[in-house]
């Protein structure tokens, strides 16, 4: 999980919103400037998850629950991506859908996130989940403390992940 | 990774595991064959490379927040444990510039059974020992830690909810025990909601 990331303007333009008092004019970027955004706030913007943003809630992302973040969802970054391959380089403007969510053939998934190791990703995360909870019944919490960021480049978690584990 | 989950009760830190595990599967990928940091025992060459690396982003973390005033702050250590990572990788690489040589046709059949190993490909562009190093450390980054977090991430709230916890594990259990393929796992709903409101 990289909470932070940024971008840095190759030429003077403007963005829609964040200018003005009330943040909601456009706002001008010069050239060489950097943009960071901070993809952990974003994840937990009500206005886009609703009132229970802070909640984990997995059903959120039930199709019937009609979620579409579009741009506010961004685990996996976005936007233009070079791509090196036998014919000349081209570059694809990446649209940052949930390519995991929607259940899309393998070959439509590469255009979708810029992070090219996103389905290697999310297959050894599954991959690995499963395999544990197949083999331990429950997990029992042995630390009492509040969770606590261990910030780098990724997001781990200062406390780590003390549990007991109860084969099946 | 699993057999070095005590059953007897006692407490395990996952987190440690996770980022030993991801660091076995990403070497996999990238030089072809595993460092085994689960396997190998305490203060290894394997974890101690895993540990120079873990301590060297720190370092790097704390360079971008202090700027100019890092100077001061703990260079030796980073130093050493960059020098521990660069040598670990070096070996590596230098093995792969000798096995794989674009010019030598000789040499140019595809070494590990056909399977795409990250090193051996870049090194059929470039022969430049430092940058196949530092792709191969961008790769890493990208690829290890970040799964690793996401897992870590995932345990924390399992943890704490029980309820979760019970809803994945009925999905999973209609596997009857099977190891999963990459099919079974893409049609899993419960588990793809739960990743994606981890991330």
């Amino acid at each position: 999980m990289v909470p932070l990331n940024t971008r840095i303007a190759n030429k003077a333009t403007t963005l829609p919103r964040g200018g003005g008092p009330d943040g909601r004019s456009p706002v001008y970027v010069a050239k060489g400037t950097f943009v960071t955004y901070n993809v952990y706030t974003m994840h937990r913007r009500t206005d886009i998850y609703g009132p229970d943003a802070l909640e984990f809630r997995p059903e959120r992302w039930a199709p019937e629950e009609g979620l579409r973040p579009g741009w506010g969802y961004l685990p996996f970054n976005g936007g233009p991506r070079k791509q090196i391959s036998n014919c000349s380089p081209r570059y694809i403007i990446q649209s940052p859908q949930l390519a995991f969510q929607h259940d899309l053939p393998v070959t439509n998934f590469a255009p979708l996130g810029i992070c090219v190791g996103q389905q290697f990703a999310l297959i050894e995360a599954s991959y690995t989940i499963i395999r544990l909870l197949q083999e331990f019944r429950s997990m029992e919490n042995r630390d009492s403390r509040e969770w606590t960021e261990n910030i780098n480049l990724t997001l781990a978690i200062a406390t780590g992940v003390k549990v007991a584990m109860v084969p099946r | 990774m699993i057999s070095k989950i005590p059953r007897d009760g006692s407490t395990i830190d996952l987190q440690t595991l996770f980022f030993q595990l991801t660091l076995d599967s990403a070497t996999e990928f990238l030089f072809g064959e595993s460092v085994n940091s689960l396997l190998s025992s305490e203060g290894s060459e394997q974890q101690s490379f895993g540990r120079a690396f873990d301590a060297a982003q720190v370092s790097i973390g704390n360079f971008n927040i202090l700027g100019k005033l890092g100077g001061y702050f703990a260079k030796d250590d980073f130093e050493k444990n960059c020098k521990i990572v660069h040598d670990f990788v070096d070996k590596i690489v230098y093995k792969t510039l000798k096995e794989v040589d674009p010019s030598d046709s000789e040499k140019n059949l595809v070494p590990n059974g056909g399977r795409y190993v990250f090193l051996t490909e870049t090194a059929k562009v470039t022969r430049d020992p430092k940058q196949l190093r530092d792709e191969s450390l961008n790769i890493l980054l990208a690829g290890r830690d970040t799964t690793a977090s996401l897992l870590s991430h995932t345990f924390h709230v399992l943890a704490r909810r029980p309820d979760i916890w019970k809803k994945l594990q009925a999905e999973i259990d209609d596997l009857n025990g099977k190891k999963p393929d990459y099919e079974t796992i893409k049609q899993m709903r419960y588990l793809k909601y739960v990743l994606t409101e981890c991330k």
